[in-house]
């Protein structure tokens, strides 16, 4: 028998980025405003040249970090490359935010694929060198269940294991199926995490090639006119989500409810965005949350500041608000892009500014491609109530999504 | 190399799999399983100390080893 869908919150937040340790540091630096993007040393992030923008997490060390864990979580993690150590610990966080320790029933969605290209390419070089000396790890690694499974270790998680991809949207996505799982019943709640972007040069290069990253010398300034491209920030973020019930229960703090959210294809391959995928995903989430876009208060645009893709999202956003004056503004502007990561932060970044009144500037924003939205501006707005809003995540393969989120503070 | 220099490349080899493991643990004696190495682990070892010695030994020649000192006398049969 049925016996009706849950509703779904979000009770933990862990984020790491560049000059950022944990959701405390993520708020002040989301209302500081300012860009951690910045010209790359040469050879300071393996395949960007010197003097790409780009956000990179400075000084971490992943040895230490990973001896800073608890036991059981230096275990599981043994061996890790940097990105699965920055990952593991930002998952721990989230599930310490929540005040969760070891809750057994619990799973893992892992958002993204290919989440270890750094890792494959050395041991494609050592294999290269010498066959037998290719590194065994490799044999598990290289599936999509090893970051999960980390965690999972870790913490102790034993619900279902997932990875659920959609290249940059990947987040987005993720939260999307973990809702529908617990609303569904079918698990109590669990963490959805991605490790910071690990693509190796071969990648870097060949996003290079198609043009779609920031050269070096030039700027990623989303929704600016003179934005040249995106540029990569070295950040990740996790979620614990949850049932409200299982929530109530056991008196955790409910930071937002996962109201609604929408996918859309373009029915073509590729790189190039499309404002009709946009619009759909977008207009998907609000009727599942059952408001419309006017009611809105504010909208995290997916802005990486690929000029094609920003101009598409501006024809999607125009087409939704007709003309209501709902703020939006780009997280990335501040982080940089973290591709399969990136929406968790975005959604991180919207429940923070929700909880806090606030919404954090568009760095960079000095010559808006669009005069008829309410685009934030630098500055950003020091006070603003948030009810509603909406994330906005686009992922190579034509894919669009978004997820509407309710403020905690309105769950009675 | 000396049968000395492989068992210090085997014991450096150990740390790295499993860096919490005390270094007076790893004995010849001491089998790595019982020291807390899973099989992959234990791959690891081998394949990163056959690197260092400068080895390419299919796997099948390590086999049916059980202590660190037969692994290291293994590598030595074969170093050069």
């Amino acid at each position: 028998m049925t016996r009706g869908l849950q509703r779904v919150v979000v009770t933990g937040i862990g984020v790491l980025a560049p000059g950022v340790a944990d959701a405390a540091d993520f708020e002040k630096f989301l209302k500081r405003g300012q860009t951690a993007l910045r010209p790359m040393r040469g050879g300071e992030w393996p395949g960007l040249p010197a003097g790409s923008p780009a956000a990179r997490l400075e000084g971490f060390d992943t040895l230490a970090r990973l001896a800073a864990l608890p036991a059981q979580a230096r275990r599981a993690g043994r061996g890790g490359s940097r990105a699965l150590v920055a990952g593991l610990a930002t998952g721990l966080a989230a599930l310490a935010d929540a005040g969760l320790d070891g809750p057994a029933s619990f799973g893992t969605v892992v958002a993204g694929s290919n989440l270890a290209q750094t890792r494959n390419l050395s041991a494609a070089r050592k294999w290269i060198e010498q066959p037998e000396w290719t590194p065994p790890g490799q044999a598990h690694e290289v599936f999509d269940t090893h970051l999960g499974a980390v965690l999972a270790e870790a913490a102790g998680l034993q619900g279902p294991g997932l990875s659920v991809g959609a290249a940059s949207a990947s987040g987005n996505t993720a939260v999307a199926v973990a809702a529908d799982l617990i609303a569904l019943g079918r698990m109590p709640g669990c963490v959805v995490l991605a490790p910071p972007p690990d693509l190796s040069p071969v990648e870097w290069q060949a996003l290079r090639s198609i043009g779609a990253l920031a050269p070096p010398g030039q700027a990623c300034r989303p929704f600016d006119a003179a934005t040249a491209g995106f540029a990569p920030g070295e950040a990740c973020a996790a979620l614990v989500l949850e049932s409200l019930d299982h929530a109530r229960a056991r008196g955790a703090r409910i930071r937002a409810e996962i109201a609604g959210h929408g996918q859309a294809q373009q029915a073509r391959r590729g790189t190039a965005p499309d404002a009709a995928s946009a619009l759909a995903a977008m207009r998907q989430a609000l009727a599942m949350a059952g408001i419309t876009a006017r009611q809105l208060d504010q909208i995290n645009a997916h802005a990486t500041g690929t000029p094609a893709g920003d101009a598409a999202e501006i024809r999607a956003l125009q087409q939704l608000l007709e003309g209501a004056k709902v703020p939006v503004n780009a997280t990335k502007s501040l982080t940089g892009h973290a591709i399969q990561g990136a929406a968790l932060i975005e959604l991180a970044a919207v429940i923070l500014q929700m909880e806090l009144s606030f919404l954090h500037g568009t760095a960079g924003l000095a010559a808006p491609i669009a005069e008829d939205l309410r685009l934030v501006g630098p500055e950003g707005i020091a006070r603003h109530e948030s009810r509603w809003a909406l994330s906005a995540a686009h992922g190579f393969g034509g894919l669009a999504t978004a997820v509407v989120l309710r403020n905690g503070a309105e769950i009675a | 190399m000396t049968r000395d220099e492989i068992f210090r490349t085997v014991v450096l080899q150990v740390q790295a799999v499993l860096p919490e493991l005390p270094e007076a643990a790893i004995t010849e004696q001491a089998s790595l399983a019982e020291l807390g190495a899973s099989s992959i682990d234990r791959v690891e070892v081998s394949i990163g100390a056959m690197e260092a010695i400068g080895l390419a030994l299919p796997l099948t020649a390590l086999a049916g080893i059980s202590s660190i000192g037969e692994l290291v006398d293994r590598l030595a049969q074969h170093s050069p």
